[in-house]
């Protein structure tokens, strides 16, 4: 079991031995973003930090989760206070504000460990339908949040949340770019690169102790390889021309990327030591950011071969490539491949750069954004949402945004306050 | 009616690594600080060329500039000079990157076929990442897509 749960904490798992009722929510109102209220944690006589930042981290993460319209703490009716959880909810005071669902707190902190017992209440039938005991460390009290935000969300749909995964992505610091590491919800952000460089295209690797990322940091665009863990970044490539794009190919044996140590963008395999594999694609035009399908054996692709840059998908032995980019835009870019392989995310330019999320070979692409501009979309780990970077806040600056695709609602993630960019998604804890 | 019949189940006690991967590396990440990108481009004697969204196509104007920066460096022999591509903000970095390449590639050529040594000459692209104006405007965008001759 250990293996299984990298994580310091410690759970205490309900099951309600009764059978769902009729009324069961999950049934009853899919989809329409089920009110939620997440008071501050009960009193326990002490009172802990934690009480308002662990629910004020699930508030955070159901938020962006696009499954719920979160009821603002300031329409709450009860003080909080000392409570008997599970038991002791005064349930018409959260069905007069309008919650179906409510998740209530006893939080305790001693020393270095914060302990918590988190409760998911269905308000019309009057029962707590989920509680869990977690003990962490008081640094990854995060975690501890994150992991019962992901319980909520996989009571309600059937699969966890994707909550606590880690982004690295690209922000500008003064006019350098550099490698940024961040939650999903925005919070233990910290920088990772000092290149006073250009450090871009971040892609995890699929162990996800490490990136890998194009650095000028040899005053030319090489690949090399960043261990999270901290250290020196280990140099990859060192070739005539750039490397751009690199993706792990299946168990980190291979890289797939795009190289011009030909003159032209080409997209080549190296080994995990920046040997060329293969030469995947040739000819005089520009290949880049390549994709794999989630079985890695093709990849989708930009290639300008037919005028403008589209995307096409190609098998990773070689062959044909299937351009499958049709949207009416003469600049498509930036494709991002889904973990259940029958999606494909790009850019393309139609008024500002959009996102289309078509099906892998080409058909129904479906516009998702449609103002600002929007690049670089990153599928979720579990293929219900969109990481990408936008200028959609304001500003004419680009950060990050989550599309959950249930809702296409994009929700803004905070980040670095700069310029943010080229999102990597890392696996979840 | 006490509904409150919530029974506890099942107790699953997860150990932890205690997940050094999340300690911070702090500021003293042992990364040292990388080159320094070139600064500000100064006025020389080798003027930038502009060239036309999504294109490497050297214009007419591009080439009559590039033919008064070959007649220089012939003059000049022991001028190296590295040719810059860049890129407006339009489109994503990673195809501006390699379209930045392709524009330091063509005036690169253009440039040996006018005599100038191919061992005085290196490329290099910085995609859409250094632009000399910042703003969002076609005025903005024509002076960002160029190719910037910077002598070594």
């Amino acid at each position: 079991m250990k293996k299984h749960f990298p994580l310091s904490i410690f759970f205490l798992l309900f099951f309600l031995s009764t059978a769902v009722a009729q009324t069961d929510l999950r049934i009853s109102n899919p989809k329409a973003g089920f009110p939620i209220a997440i008071p501050r944690a009960c009193d326990t006589g002490g009172a802990s930090p934690y009480d308002a930042k662990i629910p004020e981290m699930i508030r955070k993460d159901l938020e962006l989760s696009g499954f719920f319209s979160v009821l603002p703490e300031s329409g709450y009716v009860e003080s909080p206070g000392k409570c008997n959880l599970p038991n002791g909810v005064q349930f018409s005071d959260w069905s007069v504000i309008g919650a179906d669902v409510l998740v209530k707190a006893n939080v305790t902190s001693i020393g270095n460990t914060v302990r918590a017992e988190l409760y998911l209440f269905d308000v019309q039938q009057q029962k707590a339908v989920l509680g869990k005991r977690y003990e962490a460390d008081a640094r990854d009290f995060s975690r501890l949040a994150h992991r019962f935000a992901n319980e909520i969300i996989r009571y309600f749909t059937g699969t966890a949340g994707i909550f606590g995964s880690r982004i690295v992505f690209v922000s500008k610091v003064g006019r350098f770019k550099e490698l940024f590491e961040m939650d999903l919800d925005g919070s233990n952000l910290r920088q990772l690169t000092r290149e006073r460089g250009l450090a871009i295209s971040p892609s995890f690797h699929p162990n996800g102790s490490s990136v890998i990322y194009t650095s000028y940091r040899l005053r030319k665009p090489e690949l090399f390889l960043l261990p999270l863990s901290g250290g020196a970044p280990r140099q990859i490539t060192n070739r005539e021309g750039l490397e751009i794009g690199a993706k792990y190919l299946k168990d980190g044996s291979g890289i797939i990327a795009s190289a011009s140590f030909e003159g032209n963008s080409n997209i080549v395999i190296f080994d995990e030591l920046g040997r060329i594999v293969r030469k995947v694609t040739s000819g005089g035009f520009i290949d880049v950011s390549p994709t794999l399908s989630p079985d890695k054996n093709r990849f989708a692709f930009v290639s300008n071969r037919a005028g403008g840059p589209q995307i096409y998908v190609m098998s990773l032995s070689g062959g044909e490539a299937k351009r499958i980019s049709f949207t009416g835009s003469n600049y498509c870019t930036s494709p991002s491949w889904s973990p259940s392989g029958d999606k494909i995310a790009f850019s393309c330019m139609a008024g500002g750069n959009q996102l289309f999320i078509a099906n892998s070979d080409g058909t129904n692409a479906l516009q998702v954004t449609f103002a600002g501009n929007n690049e670089d979309p990153a599928f979720s780990p579990d293929g219900r949402y969109v990481l990408f970077s936008s200028t959609m806040a304001g500003g004419g600056r680009r950060s990050l945004m989550l599309l959950p695709l249930h809702s296409g609602q994009p929700r803004a993630i905070s980040a670095s306050g700069s310029e943010d960019s080229m999102p990597s998604w890392g696996s979840l804890e | 009616m006490n509904i409150w019949r919530v029974a506890v189940i099942g107790l699953f006690s997860l150990t932890l690594m205690a997940c050094a991967c999340s300690k911070k590396a702090g500021k003293g990440d042992g990364l040292g600080e990388g080159a320094e990108l070139p600064t500000a481009e100064a006025d020389g004697p080798l003027k930038d060329i502009n060239f036309a969204f999504d294109s490497s196509a050297l214009t007419a104007a591009a080439q009559s500039t590039l033919r008064d920066n070959a007649k220089y460096l012939l003059d000049n022999p022991s001028a190296n000079v590295t040719v810059e591509g860049h890129c407006d903000e339009r489109g994503t970095n990673e195809y501006n990157m390699a379209l930045g390449e392709r524009r330091a590639r063509s005036a690169t050529s253009f440039l040996k076929s006018l005599g100038v040594a191919g061992s005085r000459l290196s490329t290099i692209s910085y995609g859409e990442e250094m632009p000399i104006d910042p703003a969002s405007n076609e005025a903005a965008w024509s002076k960002n897509r160029r190719a910037h001759f910077r002598i070594n």
